[in-house]
């Protein structure tokens, strides 16, 4: 049975699943079931950060242009360009055993493509949800779906997993930015 | 000063508005075409698991008045009361569609505000060119999750009010009746105007249904007395075989919608009591039996006193504007009016022509219009 967290909540991740590794981190999303306008291109990704809040290269930014990390610890596995179909639009793998130690934290995030020439924002997305899946025997571990709080924003961080001494935590940030995906990139020191 | 919504907003309702006054949402569509506003009250699954909950130009009201619907010039007015919605209703749509030929993309503007004692708490603005082929927009929801909340779509369908209705899987309600499309569509006639009664291309006439209406006056003043003045609806028919009669009240002849003469007369109002008045039905379908029908009124009791009656009589068809013939002449003591004769216009339609003559009697009438009938007295 997964823990079902809401905006906020922290939860251990590896404490209570001894010996997990190996996990995927799937999100989805409904979209726009009306008429007119332009498709809706969601886009995950991970971006792995020092203690600083910051990435420590653009090679720490996993994403649809950079999809597998040096490390072998993250891999974003595709990008879905309309949001078609049930269960997770978007997955990214994570080798919990690989993350670099300077890495301490991972954070999820969403972001709607071309959002401003397109006039879209999360307002129009429904439905959105993240879950931790144990990737070795398909259980879902955590989900946390982000209600009603999104409006104009076109930008959220969804989660982020951090480092708690040896084990890992998983945090449901839920936090909703303007700017896309490149304000996201300017917030954790990516070069775009 | 109102906040401006733009699509994709959404935000708790209680940070705008006090969510346990009446409410008000406003709509309205500037353009070319016909417009018609709707407000859906759906469940948990978005769907209308109950018609009632689907307030619009021929439903006004919610069950329990929660919901209820009125015009503003252009422009629909929703009062709401959320804290009185049943349980099972947690979202409210509200809709505008096209009703017949157009897109949105030709609208010159339209506007949606939430208001809360007639002043603006939340407006959306938009204008042709944030629509492409839309036919119906969703301007905005107001749902239940934990709390009431707003979310302004501002989005829609090509598909116009099917589509909304296949949406919320509301398919099942009628679609409103023609009768009521075009209730702004009435020609009144002169005296000795004739008109056509239009027809659609390919289709029967349908049913043509003549009423009668009158006002029946209050008693005048105190000491006053209530005069009753009972109007009969009736007619003279001709069909293509010869045959000839009459359908009143009078004699119990009622007639018959699906055999011959194709006219039946509904029950008699005797004081003018019923809002609707009298009806006379005439089938369509079957013109290409009919001759003619001169149809008429006449005082069974009281007074001639056609000015206090001040008589109207309806021509109703499905698809042809309505057509008025006011009985706009009351000088006559005459207990009989010729209103209207319907004459069949190549077995296609009826030509509808204003007479309102006087007459003495059913006899006089027959005599001056060549119907060569032998006529005696009788009762109702």
């Amino acid at each position: 049975m997964a823990v079902s967290l809401s905006k906020g909540q922290k939860v251990d991740l590896t404490k209570t699943n001894p010996g997990l590794t190996k996990i995927t981190v799937g999100l989805g999303w409904d979209t726009n079931k009306y008429d007119g306008g332009f498709d809706f291109d969601l886009d995950t990704a991970a971006f792995l950060l020092a203690d600083s809040g910051k990435v420590a290269s653009d090679a720490d930014f996993v994403f649809y242009g950079n999809k597998d990390h040096n490390s072998g610890a993250v891999k974003h596995n595709g990008d879905n360009l309309t949001g078609a179909g049930d269960g997770d639009d978007e997955t990214i793998s994570i080798d919990l055993s690989k993350i670099p130690a300077e890495v301490a934290k991972v954070d999820f995030t969403v972001t709607i493509h071309e959002a401003e020439e397109r006039k879209q924002n999360f307002g129009q997305v429904s439905n959105a949800y993240i879950h931790v899946v144990n990737e070795t025997s398909n259980e879902e571990l955590i989900r946390y779906d982000l209600g009603e709080d999104y409006s104009v924003e076109t930008a959220v961080i969804v989660a982020e997993l951090y480092r708690s001494g040896a084990e890992w935590k998983f945090n449901a940030i839920g936090s909703g930015f303007a700017g896309g995906l490149k304000a996201l990139c300017g917030n954790f020191g990516v070069n775009v | 000063m109102a906040s401006v919504m733009q699509r994709g907003f959404r935000d708790k309702l209680e940070k705008h508005v006090n969510i346990s006054d009446k409410l008000t949402v406003e709509m309205s569509l500037n353009g070319d075409a016909e417009y018609d506003y709707c407000c859906f009250g759906v469940d948990a699954n978005d769907k209308l698991s109950d018609d009632a909950y689907m307030v619009f130009y021929n439903q006004t009201k919610s069950p329990g008045q929660e919901i209820i619907m009125s015009r503003n010039g252009a422009a629909a007015v929703f009062e709401i009361n959320l804290s009185r919605l049943p349980s099972k209703i947690v979202k409210l749509v509200f809709t505008a569609n096209i009703d017949g030929a157009g897109t949105m993309k030709n609208i010159r503007s339209f506007a949606c505000s939430l208001k809360k004692g007639g002043a603006e708490a939340l407006r959306l603005d938009m204008s042709g060119a944030n629509f492409s082929s839309e036919k119906a927009i969703v301007a905005v929801e107001l749902y239940k999750k934990d709390v009431w909340r707003i979310n302004c779509v501002a989005s829609g369908f090509n598909g116009g009010l099917s589509d909304l209705l296949k949406s919320y899987g509301g398919s099942e309600v009628t679609p409103p009746p023609q009768e009521q499309q075009k209730a702004a569509h009435k020609v009144e006639l002169k005296k000795g105007q004739k008109v056509n009664l239009e027809k659609p291309h390919g289709v029967s006439l349908g049913e043509i249904v003549c009423n009668l209406n009158w006002t029946q006056k209050g008693k005048a003043g105190f000491l006053g007395k209530a005069k009753s003045i009972d109007l009969d609806l009736a007619c003279l028919y001709e069909l293509k075989n010869g045959s000839k009669g009459a359908i009143q009240a009078l004699g119990s002849s009622f007639g018959n919608l699906s055999s011959p003469p194709y006219i039946a007369l509904d029950g008699d109002d005797r004081t003018g009591s019923s809002a609707d008045g009298e009806f006379l039905r005439i089938n369509g379908a079957r013109i290409s039996e009919i001759k003619r029908i001169l149809v008429f009124t006449f005082i069974y009791d009281g007074v001639a006193n056609w000015r206090e009656a001040d008589a109207v009589v309806t021509v109703k068809t499905l698809s042809s504007p309505d057509i008025i013939v006011h009985l706009d002449e009351y000088g006559s003591s005459s207990i009989l009016c010729a209103i209207a004769m319907l004459e069949n216009i190549n077995n296609e339609t009826f030509s509808v022509e204003k007479l309102v003559q006087f007459y003495n009697g059913q006899e006089e009438l027959d005599k001056a219009h060549g119907w060569g009938m032998q006529w005696r007295a009788g009762r109702k």
